[in-house]
């Protein structure tokens, strides 16, 4: 099936997932769609911000620099979650073939490549006044670093193959292969020696985090996953167009050469 | 270096890097959505022509 099929109906007999994953349904679906979940991440971002800056205490160690956590830890979450969205759709995109799953991931990878950055150049920017030093070859820092570079192997294989079905193919292995960085940079404050805090929030016992900080947290949580959302339906919808431009770029040159045989040129 | 540098400047700095990146990936997404519906709504009116021009 393609992309560019919109004239094709689906069968009843299908499932709600099956439904809403036909390209022209996502088209229309999603343009009603992301006016309300821009604007509700705007304004789920815009009182973080608030709370962030102006509700939430500074620290009693590292004082005002706490403040950098509120869209540092955000971002780490964001990042890993993109990779997750690559993942599944990976799988979804191998298992059932289906070419909106490859959109899917192929959508997903510049923005929680973007994300990786901010997750990178913003723990740089605390880890200077809180530890001294911009970076270190540390397990955390090295392991997300490593995760940046494989949204960048990701864009790069798929745009160095001029056969879009193999480059689609050969970036759902590679991502699906890739998927074990989620794990080792969740786990490798406590597997290895780290000069990065273990996790203070999802952990045995509860978190660690005073409640005056964390719920600001995780509305700056919930503000970048709403953003991510948004991002991503963009983003989707940008390929889904990319791809109808192709389809009707080689339809009317199919037509252009029927026109020309008919007329004896 | 980071002694002559207060924190503010940290904050701000990662802020601001934050809007920026934010910013960009936002503007980058929205043009390319907005010349591809053109694009689209061009080669959907053009009409078919026997000769390459």
């Amino acid at each position: 099936m393609s992309i560019s099929d919109t004239s094709e109906r689906t069968p009843p007999s299908q499932s709600l997932v099956q439904r809403f994953s036909n390209p022209t349904r996502f088209m229309a679906w999603s343009e009603k769609l992301l006016p309300w979940v821009s604007g509700l991440a705007a304004l789920v971002l815009a009182f973080g911000l608030y709370a962030s800056f102006f509700i939430a205490p500074a620290d009693y160690q590292q004082g005002e620099t706490v403040r950098i956590m509120f869209i540092h830890v955000p971002s780490a979450w964001v990042s890993m979650m993109a990779y997750s969205v690559v993942f599944i759709a990976s799988v979804g995109f191998l298992v059932w073939r289906h070419p909106l799953a490859d959109v899917s991931a192929k959508a997903a990878v510049p923005i929680g490549a973007a994300f990786t950055l901010l997750t990178l150049v913003t723990g740089s920017l605390w880890g200077r006044p809180m530890w001294g030093t911009y970076w270190a070859w540390d397990p955390r820092l090295t392991s997300v670093l490593i995760l940046f570079f494989l949204y960048l192997g990701l864009m790069a294989l798929r745009n160095a193959l001029e056969d879009e079905q193999l480059g689609a193919k050969l970036t759902a292995v590679l991502s699906i292969v890739g998927v074990l960085m989620l794990p080792i940079i969740r786990f490798s404050v406590n597997w290895w020696e780290s000069i990065h805090q273990k996790a203070s929030v999802v952990r045995a016992g509860g978190p660690s985090i005073h409640w005056s900080m964390l719920w600001p947290l995780l509305v700056m949580g919930l503000g970048f996953s709403l953003m991510f959302l948004a991002l991503h339906l963009m983003g989707m919808r940008n390929e889904v167009m990319r791809r109808r431009i192709l389809s009707l770029q080689r339809s009317r040159a199919g037509q252009r050469g029927t026109a020309r045989l008919q007329s004896g040129e | 270096m980071t002694e002559q540098l207060s924190h503010g400047f940290f904050i701000w700095a990662s802020y601001g890097v934050t809007i920026g990146v934010i910013g960009s990936l936002i503007l980058w997404l929205t043009l390319t959505g907005r010349s591809r519906r053109v694009q689209i709504a061009t080669l959907t009116k053009e009409p078919v022509r026997s000769n390459d021009e």
